[in-house]
């Protein structure tokens, strides 16, 4: 399902328009963006977590060429799925 | 560690900013994760614009052993969510960082160099966080004390001392380090992005530059050998050059020597 279908989706769930739709859903997104930022974890029950992770600096290889190069740290998004919501996928 | 938000709080955050009504609010949040979880019952697969893609990973039935005992057991088959996030969404978390780049290494600098380098860095680094932090770090404090004191004693007394108390030093510095990074990313968090961004900066200014004196070293040694390869060359060349004159022109040879 693709960011249109699901706005479509969720405006006839709400009853809204779909503009209306798509405006809550980038709020949404928003706050947990600055949540995120901020460094906090966004824990919603019965679906999952999200939280930043801070990888360390490494050393790869590029295989192509054998080039190795020093990948600086950087931080991430991780998601980790609720255990409700892995039941659910795998009934 | 770092503070965790839940759904209430959210919806408090979508109140505050966005003047919606609480209800309307928490009705949109759970449609919104509902309706993600009923995406990825049916299609296997959401993309959410601005949050990132959710979608069901196929995971094989395989083969498991236990390494403590040996025994192994196949596990079932089954499906993990997994999460892409999306492009902006990892620009924004990533900004302390993004000014950092992909550095490429030369042949000769390997893992071992920047693992001792790390360890110098730290020393550096050590008193960093202490600064900022001066309630954390009773025992890091003594740890600090401690190293100085081994100086001190290591210019009074000789060698043997010296050396002992280098690795003792070395050893605290390891453990102290562990301790302030883990400390520096759990307050950054909450302190703010400023502090980290200078921190990790520091952090990483000092390792690119010892890697690029390295580099410079390798380049030195390099260029020594070259000039030592080409005054080789030359006086072969000048020897054959003898050579040849002696055997194909004897006469004018005797011409200029009698």
């Amino acid at each position: 399902m693709v960011n249109k279908e699901f706005i479509e989706h969720l405006s006839r769930e709400l009853g809204v328009e779909p503009d209306c739709a798509s405006v809550w859903v980038s709020r949404i997104v928003s706050a947990m963006t600055d949540e995120l930022q901020k460094g906090k974890s966004v824990a919603i029950a019965d679906f999952g977590t999200f939280e930043v992770k801070k990888k360390m600096e490494r050393i790869s290889v590029i295989p192509s060429t054998g080039q190795r190069v020093l990948v600086p740290p950087k931080l991430v998004v991780a998601f980790k799925a609720s255990t409700s919501l892995r039941e659910r996928v795998n009934a | 560690m770092a503070e965790r938000i839940n759904k209430e709080e959210l919806r408090n955050v979508l109140v505050r900013n966005f003047e919606m009504t609480e209800e309307e609010a928490a009705n949109v949040l759970e449609r919104f994760f509902g309706l993600i979880i009923k995406a990825l019952e049916t299609d296997r697969y959401v993309k959410v614009k601005g949050l990132g893609i959710f979608k069901l990973i196929d995971v094989e039935p395989h083969r498991i052993v236990n390494v403590n005992t040996g025994e192994s057991v196949d596990t079932q088959g089954y499906k993990k969510v997994a999460f892409v996030p999306d492009a902006t969404l990892k620009e924004v978390v990533n900004k302390p960082f993004a000014h950092f780049e992909t550095v490429a290494l030369r042949d000769g600098v390997g893992i071992e160099d920047v693992k001792c380098e790390l360890e110098t860095e730290e020393l550096q680094q050590d008193d960093f966080p202490l600064q900022v932090l001066a309630s954390v770090g009773t025992s890091a404090d003594q740890q600090a004390v401690g190293v100085s004191e081994e100086q001190s004693r290591e210019d009074s007394v000789g060698q043997l001392i010296e050396e002992s108390a280098l690795q003792l030093k070395e050893d605290s510095v390891e453990q102290s380090a562990e301790v302030s990074i883990e400390q520096s990313f759990g307050k950054d968090m909450s302190q703010g992005m400023e502090e980290k961004k200078s921190e990790t900066n520091q952090i990483l200014i000092s390792r690119r530059k010892e890697l690029r004196e390295l580099e410079r070293q390798m380049d030195y040694e390099e260029s020594r050998s070259r000039v030592a390869m080409g005054i080789i060359a030359v006086l072969l060349f000048l020897f054959v050059l003898c050579g040849l004159l002696f055997l194909l022109a004897p006469d004018f040879l005797e011409k200029i020597l009698f």
